[in-house]
């Protein structure tokens, strides 16, 4: 549910404010006014509708959380499943990389790429999705080993099927409802990672509308004008939340199906 | 009275696919001091039929009875903490997931005497090796610091029996207890089941799906099919002239059980016994 | 446990952190930003940036560039921050006591809460606390921790004010009880020299930062544990137990709590990971003078080798207390402890 109304709230963001270009950057008239009837959610330093804003950076929130589960998708999955075939040298090194890349401990490796790459909606993507690719690798990985001596595998092989085509059809299908799972609640915890470098100011740079980089901003307001750190965090928040929420059922669904 | 009661037992299973009637109206009388069979086909009901004794069903059974009682227990007042360990205590069929693997087997034990027992520390520990001597365990003290997985299958479920005796429970269900042990533990088992029987009194349900096994131990039994009892009468009679012919199509089944009497057979006969019942 | 797998164990961790330190150094090289630029400050000349490509050994080879910068690194030697000019672990020693007073309360937290609460959850599967505790560590799962920390600076502070802004301690008390140093652990040290105004300073300041840092381990703790337990307590020695009357509270808090303990513990790995990040965050809010404010006040003003060192020690602490949860997981397990 919440899902479904954030997603056309970002989609149809536009048509939901009267402030569009306020919320892609345009500064207004009045600056920090408090919620109201005009301006339900107040307005910010530069004058812009609160509302605005955050619907507008609910589009570029969503779509980089997207974009680096995405990213973690397509290094990690391949990766897994080679590692899974070939088992052997292949694996190990796969697998040992995947190591290196969880010893960092989660956000750390984030700021760091962050940093290192600078501000950017591209950077921003590469920074989190750097860190988040190994547990793909892991969860493809186990997946493909579990698969691997099944007999429609060695059946396959038998009849000369090449092994490019025996990952891509014959073992990828497998991965595709783990990696869902993970997926899904990859991006509650990607929504939170993004918010908090654009918190740090390793998001993107403005006047480009992004939550956490909304509540740097109101932090300098902080704590008078309430309501300029309140709202984009509640946004936040009420996302993180749909996706935890729905990728936790997917979870059980999928445990219940397993079982029986 | 009888000892154990148990008149018109009900339990049905609410699954998700819709109820399920797995006991439907099993009764039976057990005397102090008996060892009373049960005999059937996996699934007929036996293990079910025991664990009400405990409040031990699943969570989606539902228990009825027009009278199920223990002792001076009624059950079906499921007050299961003056039950379970002081009235009755249950053995099952793999001692080695019975206990748990992190506990020491005198931990374990010695919870249990905390828990029944006015014992202090000292006292607690004396009657632990006490308990293991009297089922028979040959070396108490290296047993006790033992975990689980330290010491053999025989072993295991003569420390299961130690515990249920620690509890000081009169009444003891056995519920196919030598299944995973092979022949030979397999008779000191049930050696031991009955001499506890005579020296305590102790009131034993034996479950079981082997004829052989009940024929040894058993002063009456019951026959289970389907979650009802087709047949019940003294272990010889039933096994000697079965009336119904479900039992007799169980007889046929393993090998000339009706040949031998309640004596143990030596280990050797057993062997051949047990190995074609397999086969 | 042998002293094979340990030593198995140990090996691992240092090709871990051999593997992360050539990561970290390499991504600072590859990248297109230039390290003597930058040292050298914003409006040097190309002759000052060349002078500082010499002094910092950038012209050499890559792999003597490594060879120095991590045989300095295993003495402790990180370079000196551009930004404040001082050697980094002089700094980071001064800033990461706090870091780790912050840490340690949030793993103690989720110990001390959240596996009890895990438990409780796990004794009726599906029942009212299970499904509260589902839905309070999915929420709490979900907040962004330094948007809540703002939050709960408005209530508590703002609007109840029954608590400090931010900050360690107040001024009066850096001005007249100030702490003597000892551990650099304020509220240890304020107990070892028995200034007690100090102490109820210093533990008032503490208990917002503490708080916001808690709340995810607390809902991690208790969802692992939560799990575990529920595999547990459908294990046939639980139905034993059962059956041999032992208390509930017995079955689950010393009979199925250790079986699930190996489970439960990796959720210190866990929760130390995300509260060493969590505290970057919760100390910019809180304005705590930890590693958390260091290494962002490094970001902005782009002090790379700042970056370079926290993220290296904070990985090596990480991949160390890992280890230690490994080693802490083998020796419980009994049946692990022989083979
Ligand atoms: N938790 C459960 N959910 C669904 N069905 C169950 C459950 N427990 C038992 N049953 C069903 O109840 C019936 C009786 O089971 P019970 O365990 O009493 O049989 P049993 O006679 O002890 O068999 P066995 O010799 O295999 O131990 C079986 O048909 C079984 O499938
Ligand atoms: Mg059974």
């Amino acid at each position: 549910m919440i899902i479904l109304c954030t997603l056309a709230a970002i989609v149809f963001a536009p048509w939901l404010t009267s402030y569009a270009e306020q919320g892609l950057g345009a500064p207004g008239p009045d600056r920090l006014l408090a919620p109201s009837a005009e301006h339900v959610m107040g307005t910010d330093q530069l004058g812009r509708d609160m509302w605005a804003r955050v619907l507008f950076g609910g589009r570029v929130s969503v779509s980089v959380a997207l974009l680096v589960v995405l990213l973690a998708i397509g290094i990690g999955v391949p990766l897994g499943i080679v590692a899974g075939y070939f088992g052997g040298w292949v694996d190990q090194i796969i697998m040992r990389a995947t190591d290196v890349f969880l010893a960092f401990p989660p956000l750390l490796l984030a700021i760091f790429m962050a940093a290192l790459l600078g501000n950017g909606f591209g950077n921003l993507v590469l920074a989190i999705g750097l860190g988040w690719w190994p547990w793909y690798t892991r969860i493809a990985r186990a997946q493909v080993v579990s698969l691997r001596q099944r007999p429609f595998v060695e059946a396959a092989q038998f009849m000369g099927v090449g092994h490019t085509r025996i990952m891509a059809r014959h073992l990828a299908p497998f991965v595709v409802s783990p990696v869902m799972v993970q997926g899904t609640l990859d991006l509650g915890a990607t929504i939170l990672t993004a918010a908090a470098l654009s918190f740090l100011g390793l998001g993107l740079a403005p006047p480009t509308p992004d939550w956490g980089q909304i509540i740097a901003e109101g932090r300098a307001h902080f704590p008078a004008r309430w309501w300029y750190v309140t709202f984009p965090g509640l946004a936040i928040f009420l996302v993180a939340l749909a996706f935890n929420l729905l990728g936790d059922s997917l979870r059980d669904a999928q445990k219940t199906e397993g079982h029986s | 009275m009888a000892y154990i009661e148990i008149d018109n037992l009900q339990v049905v299973l609410e699954l998700a696919t819709g109820p399920l009637a797995v006991v439907k109206g099993v009764s039976l009388a057990v005397e102090k001091g008996e060892i009373f069979g049960i005999v059937g086909e996996s699934g007929s009901g036996k293990t079910m039929t025991c664990t009400t004794l405990l409040g031990l069903t699943p969570n989606v059974a539902r228990v009825s009875a027009e009278t199920l009682s223990v002792g001076e227990h009624n059950l079906l007042d499921k007050n299961w903490a003056a039950v379970r360990g002081r009235e009755v205590a249950m053995i099952f069929q793999d001692p080695a997931s019975a206990l748990n693997p992190v506990f020491t087997i005198g931990a374990q034990i010695d919870a249990v005497l905390r828990r029944h027992t006015e014992l202090n520390k000292k006292a607690r520990r004396a009657r632990l090796l006490e308990l293991l001597e009297q089922v028979g365990l040959p070396d108490p003290l290296r047993t006790a610091a033992s975990y689980p997985h330290q010491i053999s299958g025989g072993m295991q479920q003569r420390a299961l029996i130690a515990m249920a005796l620690s509890a000081g429970a009169n009444t003891l269900i056995a519920d196919e207890p030598t299944t995973a042990l092979d022949v030979t533990v397999q008779a000191q088992i049930l050696a031991l089941l009955k001499s506890l029987r005579d020296q305590l009194g102790l009131t034993i349900l034996f479950v079981s799906h082997d004829l052989a096994v009940i024929s040894q131990v058993c002063d009456k039994v019951a026959v289970m099919l389907h979650g009802e009892i087709v047949e019940t009468g003294p272990a010889d009679a039933v096994l000697k002239s079965p009336d119904h012919p479900y039992t007799r199509a169980l007889l046929d089944a393993s090998p000339k059980p009706g040949s031998r009497g309640t004596v143990l057979p030596t280990v050797a006969a057993q062997m051949v016994l047990h190995g074609g019942s397999h086969a | 446990m042998g002293f094979k797998v340990l030593g198995k164990r140990l090996l691992m961790a240092c090709v871990v952190i051999f593997c992360v330190s050539v990561l970290t150094f390499l991504a600072t090289r590859i990248l297109p930003t230039d390290p003597a630029a930058l040292y050298a400050g914003p409006r040097a000349s190309t002759a000052k940036i060349e002078e500082a490509r010499l002094r910092l050994g950038l012209d050499k080879p890559l792999v003597l560039q490594y060879a120095q910068f991590a045989g300095k690194a295993l003495t402790g030697d990180f370079g000196v921050s551009y930004r404040t000019r001082q050697p980094i672990s002089k700094d980071i020693k001064k800033f990461l006591p706090a870091t780790l007073e912050l840490v340690f309360i949030a793993m103690l937290m989720a110990v001390v809460v959240g596996i009890p609460l895990g438990v409780l959850a796990a004794s009726k599967p599906k029942g009212c606390l299970d499904q509260i505790s589902r839905l309070g560590a999915i929420g709490m799962a979900s907040f962004p921790v330094f948007w809540i920390a703002m939050i709960f600076q408005l209530v508590f502070f703002s609007w109840l004010n029954w608590l400090p802004l931010s900050g360690q301690f107040s001024r009066e008390t850096m001005l007249f009880n100030p702490i003597t140093v000892v551990t650099g652990f304020n509220s240890i040290d304020a107990i070892l020299s028995g200034n007690w105004a100090a102490l109820s300073d210093v533990a008032r300041h503490l208990v917002l930062p503490a708080l916001t840092l808690s709340l995810y381990p607390i809902a991690l703790a208790m969802r692992m544990t939560r799990s575990a337990m529920g595999e547990v307590m459908q294990e046939h020695y639980i139905t034993t137990a059962t059956a041999m009357g032992l208390s509930r509270r017995e079955i689950l808090f010393r009979f199925a709590l250790k079986n699930a303990l190996p489970q439960t513990i990796t959720v210190l790995g866990l929760t130390f990971a995300f509260s060493l990040t969590g505290a970057v965050l919760v100390e910019v809010i809180f304005a705590w003078p930890g590693i958390g404010s260091y290494v962002t006040a490094a970001i902005l003003a782009v002090d790379f080798p700042v970056i370079m060192a926290v993220t290296l020690v904070g990985t090596v602490i990480y991949v160390l207390v890992n280890l230690l949860v490994d080693l802490a997981q083998a020796s419980l397990d009994p049946r692990v402890a022989l083979s």
